[in-house]
């Protein structure tokens, strides 16, 4: 065991996450702006995807997703300097785009009282290597989980993409939506029933 | 529920094993609320596929892109436009048009005064008042002597007053005007007529 090397410390995506920021957060204060940004591409590769599912299962749009995403990037760049090392980028980060998407859902409210909506050509998904039947499954239950979601209260809703969709823990939701532990799991156990019955009853 | 069954949320948290735990494979009851609920779940895992299938690792290359350009917007400082060096403002085409109108207007006005002068002052064909209703009243008395082309020239200020005077004077009673024609005037015998 004399010749062993020492094994590299496993350092966990949290910690990554916290080592970047801090790296961007200094950078920016030395004026090297061209290696922060540099540094933000990092946090910007290992949560956009993420991101973007949370963005589209708020907003159901994937170009208002897409820039929802963006400004939320863009926010939290620019507002670095508040963020703490205590709480994981991750969380810190999904309360700006939460937040953000909750800004043009209302927006969005406010617009179509106004004008017509016009019923957008749905996008046609890439094959997934199913079925024509399982296919059409999926999508009608897409298109029905979508419509059951719409009717959930705002909490609840939050709850059940963060912890059922992007697989979060009820720890991590509490602490992106603010609410403690016990209540993410009552909010999340009412929206799945209400899905149920949502999802299993005759349109 | 009943004494016996799990319960909704011990039914939740067995998501995605259910089938395989030996109460909820030998419950019919446990079974059909755990495929009742198994449906929502399924239905969040599509809807995750779903998202997946619209971010795909192009568009999320060109999403990531999109960020990194607008930071480096964001912090490039704001472009200064210089300001005009010169303390007189730039003629546009505008404030051109609109100061040649103005002098337009102007010389109008003075043109228009100067003229207005030169014909009170210095036009030798500026009249007096013409004897328009001179003649009128004359003749409704049927006794206004005729005038010839130089005195007609040479109508002056008195005859003037004095037409204004018999006009003010003349009785406005029908049954004196005879009378009144018969009287001579003082004015028309101081001119001798």
């Amino acid at each position: 065991m004399t010749g062993a090397a020492r094994p590299a410390p496993i350092v966990t995506a949290r910690e990554a996450d916290t080592n970047a920021a801090a790296a961007v957060k200094a950078l920016r204060a030395t004026g090297d702006h061209s290696a922060a940004r540099d540094r933000f591409a990092e946090l910007v590769t290992r949560h956009q995807r993420r991101a973007s599912r949370i963005a589209f299962h708020y907003l159901r749009d994937a170009a208002e997703a897409d820039e929802a995403v963006q400004d939320a990037f863009v926010k939290a760049y620019s507002h670095l300097g508040s963020f703490r090392e205590a709480l994981p980028f991750e969380i810190w980060f999904t309360r700006i785009l939460i937040n953000g998407c909750l800004d043009r859902i209302k927006a969005r409210g406010r617009r179509e009282r106004w004008i017509v909506p016009i019923e957008a050509a749905a996008e046609a998904p890439v094959a997934r290597g199913l079925s024509p039947e399982a296919e059409l499954l999926s999508r009608e239950r897409r298109r029905a989980l979508a419509a059951a979601l719409a009717k959930l209260p705002e909490r609840q809703r939050a709850v059940f993409i963060l912890s059922q969709v992007e697989g979060h823990s009820a720890r991590e939701v509490g602490e992106m939506t603010g609410l403690n532990e016990s209540t993410v799991r009552v909010h999340l156990f009412r929206a799945i029933r209400r899905l149920r019955k949502l999802l299993t009853e005759p349109s | 529920m009943a004494f016996g069954h799990l319960s909704a949320r011990e039914l939740a948290d067995l998501w995605p094993h259910g089938p395989s735990h030996p109460h909820v494979a030998g419950c019919g009851e446990c079974r059909a609320e755990y495929d009742a609920l198994a449906q929502v779940f399924l239905a969040a895992r599509d809807a995750s596929d779903e998202a997946d299938e619209h971010f795909t690792p192009d568009r999320l290359a060109a999403q990531r892109a999109h960020i990194l350009r607008r930071l480096e917007n964001a912090e490039r400082p704001a472009r200064v436009l210089p300001f005009p060096l010169s303390t007189r403002p730039f003629p546009s085409a505008r404030t051109g048009a609109r100061r040649w109108i103005a002098a337009a207007a102007a010389a109008g006005l003075l043109t228009g005064i100067i003229a207005g002068r030169a014909f009170e002052f210095g036009n030798p064909w500026r009249t007096t008042p013409q004897p328009q209703p001179q003649k009128t009243l004359a003749s409704s008395r049927g006794r206004t002597p005729v005038l010839s082309s130089g005195q007609a020239a040479s109508v002056n200020d008195e005859r003037l007053l004095g037409e204004i005077e018999a006009a003010l004077v003349e009785p406005r009673v029908d049954e004196l005007r005879a009378l009144d024609a018969l009287t001579p005037r003082v004015r028309e015998a101081s001119l001798g007529r």
